[in-house]
């Protein structure tokens, strides 16, 4: 015989103790909830993290849910303690509804996700809601809920709820058990948030430090930083008439993982792997690094950032730095998040916020919806404060300081906003489209505005800039430091694209400002020819004067800096999002820019674009068939370089 | 509770999407491995809920005749 779903247990509940309620709530957590928030990203964990790793990050989770399972069954003993006083008969089924019933509703809700991300993965995501369906669904829910509880009851609900997790608990001894084993048996290492205390006796140095800030998707047709006249980016376009303003930067990708960890090692996505938003590096590329060799060479290496893509936890290169800070943000899910990358070889810091995606995504926000969460003042105060701290170690410097603004969401502090969009539109975040999302030709009119609120955020961060550059110079400080000024990767207002990631390499996505000072440099000067962002590390250990990055994907443009010719090379920039780190190189796209000919090769269906630059900066025109032969040259140097990777990978990149 | 009801909890809960995140999506998500390994687990966990009782009475029953005497 069939049982129904509410003919297993009768009331009354049992009395609600502690133990069992903590049983009761993990169980719920291990068996339930973070399977259901586990399996939608499996596939995408699994393209960077071998098996092994991931089943051990998920036996952490499980592990860790015992802190939220505790809390929930203390605060249901409280429950029951003050519900026993004031109304006896009912103390057993409050605190057990106060447990179970959020706990259903939780569950039901990632199961409905599941149900429906798994209906658009096998229709191949062909699925589309109007707006006015999620408040319909709640409507009805609720309504069936309330059915549901008058129908059967709610003490029936409850002991049915009740009665099934407590009937799983033994599944859930040995899925800990196991977890425990793996985590002992596989340990993930511990990466503290206090910096590295300075080696004993340092030796005094001559060295300049280095000082590289990056500013998170700055695009540089919108920053405009090598016009004097800037109206966007002022303070830093003043700044890059005493230094070396480069007006064709090219970054490695088109997102934060891929492009930072390309600044850090002078190798190319094709390389070191970091291809997916949440990835980090491949094993043997993270030696290979600008702060690996500073470090050994004596220097102290400093990285702060309010972005946890943009970090060596991220990475994984955080062996690497004496500090690894995350700055404080607005949002309420970081401080977790954060936690997590106590463990930063794990993925964690990725499953964690997973775990409460159920909020939406709104509900990690602490702060008003009309104001971002993120605030550059917080990393550049974050930066003092690792400079006062530094102040009397005589190690040379590096610091690396990355914000998020202007990053979206486009919502620029009272300072800049309102400059160029009146007040009345695109105010809160909800106003704003989703980022990284294909348009139709007709939302042009309004992804202009967002530009325009984007450029507002320029503004604000520029100024945020410019305040503590001033500072830094009136410190003293400037003068013995290298300063580089530079971005991530840019942002896309156009081509039917709005923000940054995905495939596309188009101008917009790959081209922003580089500014670099040298010390006590006054003379400025602006470069016309295209460098790549894997210069960046070679450089910087050119001018440090120490060994160079042996298997670096750029050079060093040192001559550029110091106002003498170099011979021009090509520049790259690639998209390899669905490609997976343990499968040979087969799809994905890589772009070549040789002058003003700019080539963009799609691996999985080889066709071959070709534009001119100087003649089509929009890029509208492919000229490939009336330049076969210079396509044809161009796409064999892609090729080439594809081939080397394939022969790097998972070989050793340093002596 | 009807068959109606419990449709209708059903198709509204299937109706509750994820909000639209102002972040990256993972385009690695929903691939193969969801795909199966998605209905596998709904399948495991409705059972659990709904055929508990009957599938413990089978294993008993499974032991009983394997062995010949009862396992209570």
């Amino acid at each position: 015989m069939v049982d129904g779903p509410f003919q297993l247990v009768s009331p009354p509940l049992p009395r609600l103790r502690l133990a069992e309620a903590f049983w009761t709530a993990l169980t719920a957590c291990v068996l339930l909830w973070i399977p259901l928030t586990i399996l939608p990203i499996v596939d995408g964990l699994l393209v960077y993290v071998p098996g092994l790793d991931v089943v051990r990050d998920v036996g952490l989770l499980m592990l860790l849910a015992a802190l939220p399972a505790l809390l929930m069954a203390l605060l249901c003993a409280l429950v029951s303690g003050a519900a026993s006083r004031v109304w006896p008969a009912k103390a057993a089924l409050i605190a057990w509804s106060v447990l179970l019933l959020p706990l259903l509703a939780i569950g039901l809700r990632q199961f409905a996700r599941l149900l429906w991300l798994w209906a658009q993965a096998v229709s191949g995501a062909g699925l589309q809601l109007p707006w006015t369906a999620k408040p319909v669904a709640a409507a009805l829910v609720l309504a069936a809920a309330s059915a549901l509880f008058w129908r059967v009851g709610w003490p029936r609900v409850v002991a049915w709820v009740l009665n099934a997790l407590q009937a799983a608990r033994r599944a859930t001894y040995v899925v800990l058990l196991l977890a425990l084993g793996l985590a002992v048996l596989h340990p993930a290492h511990f990466k503290g948030m206090a910096s590295r205390e300075p080696q004993a006796a340092p030796q005094a140095t001559q060295q300049p430090g280095i000082l590289v800030i990056t500013l998170d998707a700055v695009a540089a047709q919108d920053a405009d930083v090598c016009n004097p006249a800037s109206r966007t980016m002022p303070r830093l376009a003043a700044f890059a008439r005493g230094a070396t303003c480069f007006a064709r930067f090219y970054t490695a990708s088109n997102f934060t993982t891929a492009t930072t960890s390309t600044i850090e090692t002078g190798l190319l996505p094709w390389t070191h792997f970091a291809t997916q938003p949440d990835s980090t590096m491949s094993a043997n590329s993270r030696p290979h690094s600008l702060a690996n060799v500073l470090a050994r060479a004596g220097w102290r290496t400093h990285s702060i950032t309010d972005n946890l893509l943009a970090s060596p936890r991220h990475r994984g290169t955080w062996p690497n730095f004496d500090t690894a800070w995350i700055s404080r943000t607005g949002l309420a899910i970081t401080p977790l998040r954060d936690i997590a990358t106590l463990l930063p070889d794990t993925t964690l810091p990725r499953l964690i916020p997973a775990c409460f995606a159920f909020l939406g995504s709104t509900g990690g926000w602490a702060s008003d919806p009309a104001d971002s969460p993120y605030r550059s003042e917080a990393v550049y105060a974050d930066v003092d404060r690792l400079l006062a701290q530094e102040r009397d170690v005589r190690q040379p410097q590096f610091v690396w300081a990355h914000t998020l603004p202007p990053h979206a969401p486009y919502l620029p502090p009272p300072s800049t906003r309102h400059r160029l969009l009146p007040a009345g539109e695109l105010e809160r975040w909800g106003d704003l489209l989703p980022d990284n999302i294909d348009y139709a030709p007709a939302q042009q009119a309004l992804v202009d505005k967002h530009r325009l609120r984007y450029r507002e955020s320029l503004m604000a961060a520029d100024i945020a800039l410019g305040d503590w550059l001033d500072r830094f110079k009136q410190s003293g400080a400037m003068d013995h430091y290298i300063v580089v000024i530079s971005t991530d990767h840019g942002e896309s207002f156009s081509a039917g694209f709005l923000g940054h990631a995905g495939p596309r390499l188009h101008e917009a996505l790959i081209r922003g400002p580089l500014v670099v000072r040298l010390p006590a440099q006054t003379q400025g000067r602006v470069v016309d020819e295209p460098v790549s962002q894997a210069d960046l590390a070679p450089t910087l250990l050119d001018l440090a004067g120490v060994p160079a990055l042996p298997s670096a994907d750029g050079r060093s443009i040192r001559a550029l800096l110091e106002g003498k010719p170099l011979a021009p090379v090509p520049v790259f920039a690639m998209s390899m999002e669905h490609q997976s780190r343990f499968q040979p190189l087969g799809s994905g796209r890589f772009a070549m820019i040789d002058g003003n000919d700019k080539l963009v090769l799609r691996l999985g269906s080889g066709q071959a674009q070709l534009f001119d630059l100087a003649q089509d900066p929009e890029e509208l025109h492919d000229i490939a068939d009336s330049m076969p032969e210079r396509t044809r040259a161009m796409r064999s140097v892609i090729e080439g370089g594809l081939l080397r990777a394939e022969q790097r990978r998972g070989k050793p990149l340093t002596p | 509770m009807n068959q109606f009801l419990r449709r209708v909890l059903l198709c509204t809960l299937a109706l509750l999407l994820p909000t639209a995140a102002h972040a990256y999506i993972d385009p690695n998500a929903g691939g193969m491995l969801f795909q199966l390994l998605a209905p596998v687990f709904a399948a495991v966990v409705g059972a659990w809920l709904f055929l508990r009782r009957w599938i413990t009475e089978l294993i008993k029953a499974g032991w009983r005749w394997l062995t010949g005497r009862s396992n209570s």
